[in-house]
């Protein structure tokens, strides 16, 4: 066990990288696209019963 | 589009709780104007040292810290508790997790804290750790509020109804989280007595250095940055009325951010007894940020694109652009500091002060105030603000308090740093520290302005917060809404 942990800790900057392509390819994934898109949107339709300051329906 | 269908409709089953962060935003305007005010007078001691008035209480020395402390911690953490508590209950579309009585006792706890703090400042009781001067017994009230904090923000996120985490609330989680290690690690110490306020660090040398630095410095990047980010990627598209630039570039700014910022920690400890490998890690790491930092700016400005008539229109968003942009300023600036060969020239001068507070007022307090603006009106259930002429007021005079105050320390910091090296031709040191200190007086005078510049803004804004949350609406010209035609692109 002490030899694997010893083993990754020595290569830590590796699969620190492996782990951040992974993140990198999951962001840009084609399929994930809406999805993040749709995301994106949480914060504008959170405001149900206020009243909005200015809106210009421009998109 | 299932799901915005589905969700827009959907509504919470309980109530917000906007109680909690009225509180929050009262005592965030109320400590801005402490900690601005003590930052002003010390500014003030350094050009005119009689302002010491020669009391231990009123000295630089313990005034500096309670001027950080109230800047950072009870203005900024008030700002990031308060916003945090509103945005992961809009974007969770629940109300927050403990109701009422967990949400005040953070509220009270934290205050309790500051003034603990405070009151140890000023009476000399500290562990003389910067950024983490309180003693042990205002360190362990600390981690108790800020555990109960952290059950709040998760205990909303785990029992949200918005399937989707928001990219903000990652980075106001990874700040809770960060801090919560930062706090313990650093502030590991032996109590000399039960009943005394006296402890001794749990670390010695070098170690004890390291460990004071990696806490230091990921304080500016957890607290000072992942946490204004939080309210940058919440704030901008809200005011702006258009969804962040690039969710997914969001993404790839928050892991980058939290993957590298951990490890910049030993470039404040260039050519010290920390190892030389270690000093190069630090250094590394710290220019590889500026990868992320720029990412993220980049999104936060170009949310904007095609709509950039608001910046015009509406001074609450010219605070948070504004801000944006001094976030990348100072995000370049950084890493060049930490490049050794720079550092030699730049560490322990006037420089550095320059730099964090490029950070500290352009980016931070004006994030701050652009969030603040906005909060102010939907949480007392105002049309608008009492004055937007008064918030185009107030920005233009923080500018012009913030370019005298780096001007200012840029000049006096290079040239502090130059005379220090400066040796004449038989090899002695040309010149005595006490005729640097001369040299920096006129600088020392401009930047006691540019703060005070900085302080009457935030008069400004607190006359204008109170006008509107008392109802009134100021008579005045009002900035042309939606132009009619766009005239060039």
């Amino acid at each position: 066990m002490n030899e694997v942990v010893d083993f990754f800790r020595s290569i830590w900057g590796l699969w620190l990288m492996a782990l951040f392509v992974g993140v990198v390819v999951w962001a840009f994934w084609p399929r994930n696209r809406k999805k993040f898109s749709d995301a994106a949107q949480i914060p504008l339709r959170d405001d149900e019963g206020e009243a909005p300051a200015h809106k210009d329906k421009k998109g | 589009m299932t799901a915005v269908a589905q969700t827009s409709a959907a509504r919470p089953a309980e109530p917000y709780l906007e109680d909690i962060v009225k509180k929050f935003t009262v005592a965030s305007v109320f400590w801005a104007l402490v900690g601005l005010f003590v930052g002003v007078y010390i500014a003030f001691q350094l050009a005119f040292p009689v302002l010491n008035l020669d009391l231990p209480w009123t000295t630089f020395g313990r005034l500096r810290p309670l001027h950080t402390s109230a800047v950072i911690f009870a203005f900024g953490g008030n700002v990031l508790i308060g916003t945090s508590f509103f945005v992961v209950q809009r974007t969770c579309r629940a109300s927050l997790f403990g109701g009422e009585p967990l949400a005040r006792f953070v509220f009270w706890g934290y205050q309790l804290f500051i003034v603990m703090a405070a009151i140890g400042y000023l009476t000399g009781v500290t562990q003389s750790k910067e950024y983490a001067e309180p003693e042990w017994f205002v360190d362990i009230w600390l981690t108790i509020v800020w555990v109960a904090y952290l059950a709040v923000f998760l205990g909303t996120i785990l029992k949200r109804e918005e399937p989707h985490i928001y990219v903000a609330n990652w980075f106001y989680l990874a700040f809770i989280v960060t801090i919560a290690l930062l706090h313990v690690g650093n502030n590991l110490a032996v109590p000399v007595s039960f009943f005394g306020a006296k402890s001794y660090s749990a670390y010695t040398g070098v170690q004890d250095a390291m460990t004071q630095w990696w806490y230091g410095h990921n304080a500016v990047g957890f607290f000072l940055t992942a946490g204004f980010l939080a309210i940058m990627y919440y704030f901008v598209p809200k005011r702006a009325e258009r969804p962040v630039y690039s969710y997914r570039l969001s993404i790839v700014h928050f892991w980058a951010l939290i993957f590298i910022y951990i490890w910049a920690g030993p470039h404040h400890l260039h050519y010290t007894a920390l190892p030389d490998w270690a000093q190069t890690l630090g250094m590394v790491f710290s220019i590889m940020l500026w990868m992320p930092s720029w990412g993220g700016m980049i999104n936060g400005i170009m949310t904007l694109s095609g709509a950039w008539d608001k910046l015009r229109t509406d001074p609450v968003l010219r605070f948070l652009v504004t801000a944006v942009a001094f976030y990348g300023m100072s995000t370049f600036e950084g890493p060049l500091m930490s490049i050794r060969a720079v550092n030699s020239l730049s560490h322990y001068t006037d420089w550095t002060i320059g730099h964090v507070h490029a950070g500290a007022l352009g980016w931070v307090a004006m994030i701050s105030f652009g969030a603040l603006y906005h909060l102010v009106p939907v949480l007392w259930k105002r049309a608008g603000l009492y004055s937007m002429r008064l918030v185009s007021y107030h920005f233009w005079i923080a500018t012009v308090g913030i370019v005298l105050y780096i001007t200012a320390m840029w000049i006096s910091g290079i040239m502090q740093g130059l005379m220090w090296r400066a040796y004449d031709e038989w090899g002695f040191l040309q010149y005595s520290f006490i005729e640097t200190v001369e040299a920096m007086h006129p600088y020392y005078v401009v930047r006691a302005l540019g703060g005070t510049l900085f302080l009457i803004g935030g008069f400004v804004m607190a006359y204008n917060m109170y006008r509107t949350v008392k109802g009134d609406v100021r008579v005045e010209k009002p900035f042309e809404t939606a132009p009619q035609s766009a005239p060039a692109e």
